[in-house]
Order: C-alpha cells, then structure tokens, then sequence
C-alpha cells in the first residue's frame, strides 16, 4: 500500500527520474502529476521533503532497501557530479569509472538495488548528454545496468504515468490528482 | 538443485510464453554441457555482457541451471581466471547470492559460496570494445 504522494509536474527540468522510479519501486509513495508544481514534493507520513536526494534516501528507508550508507554516499557524489558536470571529458572518467565498477557488480552497491542505484540511473537518464554517451556503446556494464533498471515491470510503469501525464498536458485536460 | 529452489516459485519457470520457452532453451544448452566448458568461457562471458539474468528480466529456473553447472568449475579457478572473465564472474556472483539460490546451495553442502576479490580487480581495457548486441 502506498503511505505517501510525490509530487511533481512532468515538464520538470531536469526531470527527477530517480525519485519516481524509486516510489515505483518500493510502492511507498504514489506519484500525483500536478503541472503547476514547481519541484518535487514528498508527502510521507505527514512530513514532507522536496530534494530529490532526500527522497530517494527516505522511500528506500521506508522500502526496506538494504543501505551501506558510506558506500552509497559515494555514489550519490558522483550522481550529483553526472548531473552537473557540463564538460564532456569530465562527464566521460564519470561514465568510464562507473562502467569499471559495473563490470563486477550487478548493482552498485552489495548484491541487491538500493537507494545508490536509483539516484545513479536517475542521473543519467535525467540529462542527455550521459544518454548520448551511452548510446556510444563504449560502456556496456553501465548500459547492461541501466538497461536492467529501466526494463524492471515497476519502471516500466513509472514511465508509462509520466508519457500518460505528458500527453494529458498536451490535450490541455486537468491531470486526475 | 534446480528442481529445490523452483519448488516454492511458478514465476521461476517464466511469467510469459516467450520467457518459458527461452528458459527452456537456456535450461536444455545448459544440460548439453559444452556451455559452461572453460574453452567456451569467453564466448559465455560475451553473451553474458547485457545481461543480468540469462532469459528474461528476472531471476529464472535457467540461472539456477546455469549457477549448478557453473559452480564445480568456477570455484576451482584462482583470481586471474574470475578476471579474464568479467561478466561471467558478475554473473555468477550475483545468481549465488540471490537470497533463494543462497538458501537452497546452502543445504545441499555442494555448492558453497565462491569468493571474488572485487578489490584487485584489474582496470578494464577500454581501447577495443565492439558494442555488443543490445537486449
């Protein structure tokens, strides 16, 4: 059962991937596009945050996601580097160490999806300089890892409510909230 | 081994038709033997690189095949062997620690958990890689 609501508008930019795709997955949170928001909010158990990061952090807690909070911390550094770094060289040894890591590992952090896969995946999907790259087919550990996440049936259905809340913008209709 | 962990989960054998025939397939290359033949580790190792599962998008009665077969050789290799083969070492290490697959190796004896050095893995080559066919 859902305990919590997400909002968020679909024209955000960047797009906050993570955050929907971890509500999706850990079924805490429901997603509610309402296209006047102006950033993403969370509304779990009466308290509310609106980082992404943050998020991603409290529905992996309220999932049961299994967390090794130094390792993970890491990772989110290097999200957050993906995110804004804007040189292609810099966005590059990002990919490249990443790619080095994915080798080995089938998620990024022990042997299970957390939180530091989610805000990673967001991160690329979210800009599209790191899809471009990808499409390169230069890191194929990072693309077999990614590509696993997005085909997940809970991202999928993620997806499929943000195309839904896009075209419903378009046709100039109220979003069901 | 197989037949200990599917018991207790139908999704195992393929939620759909098209996944139930390729994990039947899976299952049948696997019991032919020359897959998991250290000779043929690279070309399981490139059929492994997109994927995280073997037949479909989740865990499936053909990784556990796969995993069964797999052990005996893979626990005799040292470091250098699991590093010449990257996918198939994530691969491996991945499918043995999947909570029912741990379970159902654990009462067995046989298979015991394989250890990787993931610390001292060497860099990966980045100067020849062909992309790879694409799930």
């Amino acid at each position: 059962m859902a305990a919590g609501t997400l909002t968020l508008s679909s024209k955000l930019s960047p797009f906050p991937y993570s955050a929907i795709a971890i509500a999706a997955y850990t079924e805490k949170s429901e997603v509610v596009y309402d296209e006047a928001a102006t950033g993403v909010l969370l509304d779990l158990n009466g308290s509310t945050t609106d980082t992404e990061e943050e998020i991603v952090h409290i529905l992996a807690k309220a999932g049961g996601l299994s967390e090794d909070s130094a390792k993970a911390a890491s990772f989110f550094a290097l999200a957050k580097t993906l995110r804004t770094a804007i040189a292609v060289p810099e966005i590059v040894t990002a990919l490249d160490s990443l790619d080095d890591h994915l080798a080995w590992r089938t998620y990024v952090v022990g042997h299970d999806i957390t939180s530091a896969d989610w805000i990673l995946w967001g991160a690329l999907k979210s800009s599209g300089k790191t899809v471009g790259l990808l499409k390169n087919g230069k890191h194929v550990h990072l693309s077999r890892w990614s590509s696993h996440l997005e085909s997940l049936d809970s991202t999928q259905a993620a997806l499929a409510g943000l195309t839904a809340a896009k075209a419903n913008k378009a046709r100039g209709t109220k979003v069901a909230a | 081994l197989v037949t200990s962990v599917t018991k207790d989960d139908a999704s195992l054998s393929g939620k759909s038709d098209k996944d139930q025939a390729e994990v039947a397939q899976w299952i049948e290359k696997v019991g032919q033997g020359d897959i998991v033949k250290p000779d043929n580790f690279k070309d399981l190792n490139s059929v492994l690189v997109p994927r995280t599962y073997l037949a479909a998008n989740y865990l499936t009665a053909a990784d556990v095949a796969m995993y069964g077969a797999l052990h005996p050789i893979i626990s005799k290799l040292q470091a250098p062997d699991h590093y010449s083969h990257p996918s198939l070492t994530r691969y491996f290490d991945h499918i043995q620690s999947i909570p029912p697959v741990r379970k159902a190796a654990d009462a067995s004896s046989t298979f015991t958990i394989v250890n990787f050095d993931l610390v001292n893995t060497p860099k990966i080559d980045r100067t020849a890689e062909p992309s790879k066919k694409k799930e």
